[in-house]
């Protein structure tokens, strides 16, 4: 979504890091994404009942202390899937966005340092992905080799390979005229060097950014690709499959329907607002004017 | 000008082509031999050969690429392998249905957004520019088909419910009267919650069944569009020639109006462009989540039904529309700044 | 009665003082210089005398204008000033004029606003006033767009936007400091004329005492936020009653001492150097057209000679410096460094070549990777080293060569931002020194330093000329810099060497064409003050 911003700030980390920690969209992204993540981590140890039990008796009851967030149209807990539903989320948004930087960062670092017919073609093979609608490509990926969590960060994954790669190109292009590359290229520092030791930690916070940008945005792929069936397979609760489970007992329970939107909502938004308040904090140019 | 038109043509007829390309070869890898589904698993070996012939799937992949290209190009796109009518027909009626629905999904959130992004940025700094932008937030985080489901919820089963609640006092009892006359006037307006009545069932019968789908596709594009605006804005602001501006006496709000607003177009094409993308990613949801027979429900359960006669021809026309409109794009933006008109 | 009058101005943001009691006054017709290094407060007194101070600037005191306290008036009404009685004219004339609109809008835009005119009218008026400011309509027509002009005609635009409705005051904040010499002084003949012509008061800002020195009757000195010393220009300059007026004016014709070197053997020699760069096609069917930056050069430099290279900006100093340092190829001829042919070097030749000249850029902030520390900045040319030194040795060499440029050992555990620019390039300079090579090239060393700290720069590479007798091509726009430096200089136009000479002789009496132009251009404070 974002488009890289090449006005890159150079900052040093220590300064980044006390700097976000004053600005009040970073500090309640932390808190926000902290309780998504401190609820996943938890669930891995403990829930408050096991997501598979189905019990009819208690089917669709509203929050009560017994079930803090109500039972679903089989009795299930509905924290307790949110909490597993959680960390389902996360693993699948984290991977993809892992296979987007490891692929696409170092194609565009390429792409950058080599120019010509190289870059030119890579930006082509770029610009064909984004020319495919990115959910009906995950749809068809999915169609092909199953439904499923693997196959959903798979597909996911292979859209944020060309944004990456996009960000890393147009960072490193802001990052090479600049004075101290010409510096290491006297000093007899191969594309190479340059590009590890110069580029990358320059354009770190760039990659930082987008990386919450898209870690959200995988979270909602993977909701609306589960909302169609094709995310985690039952058993394993997925916060998509929730809704869509919830979206036909509206009627009778719509409480089903409010938690595992919310925990989508929180997720989001807490990363949207710490990706916000780090590109606050590195690109001072939107902040100061008058 | 024409120079930069037609490198725009060209390197957008590049894209199709290879789209193209890409589009057919996942269609060869593609699990699932489509005669087989066609003709059920109790077929004879030789009747499903025979149909693989008068299909014309035992021809070279090149023919039959160039088959489908052609045949795609002027409307002929072979039949539907599950339900027997020409795909055109097939597209023609989810056409109807999804076209209007992006259309004014896309108008409705430009609509809303590009003010609101003027608002918070000229108030930039206060109150309503954070409070605007904290709400465009919510609406970024929210997902679509969330979204759908509780506007049917407010819209459709709500007001239906609340009449038992009114009478029965209580807290929840005095909200539903005190929310009363909008409830009426939502059941007044009798929303459907999904399905789609056919144009021919009349304009405001079928325009009525596309209000809330377009609500629930808008709002959260809207909501991005309207932060990037605000931000495209006060990037600009912050420009020398805005400076010049006020010195010359205008004052702030205009040299809003008349300095930035143009320049910030240019970012906020960029993003209208990308969303258009996503709107039709966005349909795929939307449309199955209020049961609408257009092309993203279309797709989608082609895919389901290994339907790939429909899936190729849909997908080729989705990615059409993306380059097309990213051709426009790149063309408005010559409109907007004269420095990609002629060569510096 | 004084058209601006400047009462007591303190401005501070937060607990920081920009400016500390500041006073003065201009008069109708008047030219006032005000004249500071950065962070004098310089801008922001032109900013607050138009009504135009960042948010957040807390500002007391008066600045009467008309008898009117700026301070204390709406925006509404400040807008009506704006434009119409004060103009301002902006430092950086590229970034000044908003590129999606033509400039005869751009300078109608004022002229309707405040005077309620018909657009064709205000065009009108537009196409008088730029054609007063040197853009007739006839070459330059009111619909060009910014980017379709030089930055010179681009600040003429500024000034007519600024000048249009004849106001009584216009401040000039740097208007020539990112223009060439040449430009800077045809600017600023301009804005004599207007001024005189029309009985308008300037505020000329500017970090040149030459400049002020040549334009202003009045002076003022600012230094951290303070009014060091005003008076008559001339007799300020001349007195010099202020240590820090004293300092200001030494350093700007400050002349390192020089021992003169005995002449070396020939260490690098350029024959025939040509480059060319393709330019964008109009169209894919056009030809490929080629814009030559450099053409067909050749010079030579002695081992322990200081030569300079001076020139407009734009006529190929820097290409030509990038093709020595093999960071750019020529499109033909060749370079010769210590008998290596470095176009057809290998990798080892290359290296070799490259230990034995070094570069030093313009700007101290862009040389230097943020993210390491200084001891890893300047011992990374030590990659070029056949056999790579060990952690601690290459610690030893560093401290080495910072020393010899003056600074301390504990230097090496720092980042970059936290030095000051003159710190900074010494940083460069002590990089550059590191492989102990015979020849630094360095491109507009001192330009974007302060007056006082370009001195001890060029004091640095004096003594490193005398001590390590280390060649040097100083690239340069600044005449005085090449006169306080080199034994030789060149002149360079249009991509061309042409004029080539012992520096003080070239420079007292240029021959060619280019050599003249730029020196009389160039602002001589020393000259000023004697007439």
């Amino acid at each position: 979504m974002a488009l890289p911003n090449p006005n890159i700030t150079v900052l040093p980390t220590r300064d980044v890091w006390a700097m976000a920690t004053r600005s009040p969209a970073f500090v309640t992204g932390l808190i926000l994404t902290s309780i998504i993540l401190l609820l996943g981590l938890i669930s891995l140890v403990w829930t408050p009942y096991d997501v598979s039990l189905v019990t009819i008796a208690e089917r669709l009851k509203t929050p009560s202390h017994s079930h803090l967030f109500g039972t679903d149209h089989f009795g299930r807990d509905i924290l307790s899937m949110i909490m597993v539903g959680a960390r389902n989320s996360i693993a699948v948004a984290l991977v993809a966005v892992g296979i987007g930087v490891i692929i696409g960062v170092p194609l565009g670092c390429w792409a950058a340092a080599r120019g010509g017919l190289i870059d030119a073609s890579l930006m082509r093979g770029n610009d064909v992905v984004f020319a495919f609608p990115a959910l009906l490509s995950a749809v068809m990926i999915t169609a092909i080799f199953g439904p499923g969590a693997v196959n959903a960060i798979i597909a996911i994954g292979i859209f944020n390979i060309p944004v990456f790669a996009r960000v890393a190109r147009a960072g490193a292009m802001a990052i090479w005229p600049r004075d101290f590359i010409l510096a290491a290229r006297a000093a007899g520092k191969s594309r190479m060097q340059i590009t590890l030791e110069h580029i990358l930690p320059n354009m770190m916070h760039l990659l930082i950014v987008q990386g919450t940008i898209q870690f959200s945005l995988g979270i909602l792929a993977e909701a609306g690709l589960s909302y169609l069936g094709l995310g985690a397979q039952p058993p394993s609760p997925s916060w998509g499959r929730m809704l869509a489970e919830a979206q036909t007992m509206m009627s009778i329970g719509p409480h089903t329907a409010l938690f595992p939107g919310l925990a989508i909502v929180i997720s989001v938004l807490g990363l949207n607002l710490m990706g916000d308040g780090l590109r606050d904090v590195l690109d001072p140019k939107l902040s100061r004017s008058k | 000008m024409i120079g930069y038109f037609f490198s725009r043509l060209g390197l957008s007829a590049l894209s199709l082509f290879l789209a193209s390309l890409v589009v057919f070869a996942v269609m060869i890898v593609l699990p699932g031999d489509p005669t087989r589904l066609m003709m059920g698993i109790s077929a004879t070996e030789d009747a499903v050969q025979a149909l693989r012939e008068q299909m014309g799937l035992n021809l070279p992949l090149f023919e039959r690429y160039f088959t489908w290209l052609t045949g795609f190009l002027t409307g002929n796109m072979g039949r539907s392998y599950t339900y027997s009518v020409p795909v055109s027909e097939l597209i023609y009626g989810a056409v109807s249905i999804s076209l209007p629905l992006a259309l004014i999904a896309l108008i409705l959130s430009t609509m809303i957004a590009i003010p609101t992004g003027l608002y918070a940025a000229s108030r930039h700094g206060k109150k309503a520019d954070s409070l605007s932008m904290g709400v465009a937030q919510i609406g970024i985080a929210m997902p679509n088909f969330w979204f759908a489901i509780l506007l049917v919820y407010a819209f459709v089963l709500l007001p239906f419910q609340s009449q038992a609640w009114a009478g029965q006092g209580g807290f929840w009892g005095g909200v539903a009267t005190l929310f009363s006359p909008a409830f009426s006037f939502f059941q007044w307006l009798k929303l459907p919650a999904g399905g789609f009545p056919g144009w021919e069932t009349g304009f405001i019968p079928a325009f009525k069944a596309l209000i809330l789908p377009a609500i629930a596709l808008a709002l959260p594009q809207a909501a991005i569009l309207a932060r990037v605006t605000r931000s495209a804005l006060l990037e600009i602001l912050g420009e020398d020639y805005i400076r010049t501006a006020r010195a010359k006496g205008l004052p702030r709000n205009l040299v809003i109006r008349r300095h930035a607003l143009r320049n910030a177009m240019i970012p906020v094409l960029t993003i209208l462009g990308l969303q258009f993308s996503f709107l039709l990613s966005g349909t795929i949801i939307i449309e199955n989540a209020f049961y609408l027979p257009g092309l993203g429900r279309m797709v989608f359960q082609a895919i389901t039904q290994r339907d790939l006669i429909v899936v190729q021809s849909v997908v080729m026309l989705l990615v059409l529309a993306v380059i097309v409109v990213n051709l426009i794009v790149d063309l408005l933006y010559a409109v907007a700044d004269p420095r990609l008109r002629r060569p510096a | 009665m004084s058209l601006l009058s400047i009462r007591n101005l303190t401005l501070k943001f937060g607990d920081f003082n920009v400016l500390d009691n500041v006073s003065f006054d201009i008069g109708a017709g008047e030219i006032l210089g005000i004249v500071g290094e950065s962070g004098s407060g310089k801008t922001m007194t032109a900013l607050a005398s138009i009504g135009l101070l960042p948010e957040g600037a807390g500002a007391e005191g008066e600045i009467l204008f008309d008898r009117r306290n700026l301070l204390e008036m709406e925006d509404t009404d400040l807008c009506d000033l704006r434009g119409d009685d004060i103009g301002m004219v902006f430092q950086e004339p590229m970034t000044a004029l908003n590129p999606v609109r033509t400039i005869g809008d751009q300078v109608a835009e004022g002229v309707i606003w405040h005077t309620k005119v018909s657009k064709a009218e205000a065009l009108t008026k537009a196409a008088q006033m730029l054609e007063r400011v040197g853009l007739p309509p006839v070459d330059v027509p009111l619909d060009r767009y910014p980017h379709e002009l030089s930055g010179g005609q681009r600040q003429r635009v500024v000034i007519a936007i600024a000048c249009a409705l004849n106001p009584k005051l216009l401040i000039a904040d740097e208007p020539t400091t990112a223009l060439d010499v040449v430009l800077q002084a045809q600017i600023l003949d301009l804005l004599k004329s207007l001024v005189k012509e029309r009985g308008t008061g300037l505020m000329l800002i500017s970090h040149d005492l030459a400049v002020v020195a040549s334009m202003a009757d009045k002076i003022v000195i600012l230094q951290n936020g303070k009014v060091v010393e005003a008076g008559p220009a001339k007799q300020v300059l001349r007195e010099m009653r202020q240590p820090y007026t004293r300092q200001l004016a030494t350093a700007s014709t400050y002349m390192p001492k020089r021992v003169k070197r005995p002449q070396g053997s020939i260490l690098l020699n350029v024959s025939n150097a040509t480059r060319d760069y393709a330019l964008p096609r109009k169209s894919i069917f056009s030809k490929q057209t080629f814009f030559r930056a450099v053409d067909e050069v050749s010079l030579t430099i002695n081992e322990g000679e200081m030569v300079a290279l001076v020139g407009r900006s734009g006529c190929g100093k820097s290409t030509l410096a990038r093709i020595i340092l093999a960071l750019h190829k020529p499109t033909s001829g060749t370079i010769e460094l210590g008998g290596i042919n470095i176009n057809a070097a290998n990798e080892a030749e290359l290296r070799a070549a490259r230990r034995q000249m070094q570069m030093v850029f313009q700007d101290p902030y862009g040389s230097f990777n943020p993210r390491k520390t200084v001891e890893w900045l300047v011992t990374e040319p030590l990659n070029l080293l056949d056999v790579k030194p060990s952690r601690d040795e290459a610690r030893g060499l560093a401290s080495n060569v910072l020393s010899r440029v003056g600074l301390d050992t504990n230097a090496l555990n720092r980042y970059p931002h936290q030095f000051s620019g003159g710190q900074r390039q010494r940083i460069a300079i002590a990089r550059a020194l590191i492989t102990q090579p015979k020849l630094i090239i360095a491109d507009e060393p001192v330009s974007a330093l302060d007056v006082s700290i370009r001195a001890q720069v060029l004091d640095v590479f004096a003594e490193l000329n005398a001590t390590l007798g280390l060649a040097c091509l100083f690239i340069t726009h600044d005449l005085h810099v090449a006169r306080a430096i080199t034994d030789r200089v060149l002149v360079m136009s249009q991509g061309r060497i042409v004029e080539e000479g012992v520096t003080f002789q070239v420079l007292d009496n240029p021959q060619s064409d280019a050599a003249k132009e730029l020196v009389n251009a160039a602002p001589d404070l020393a000259k000023i003050l004697a007439a």
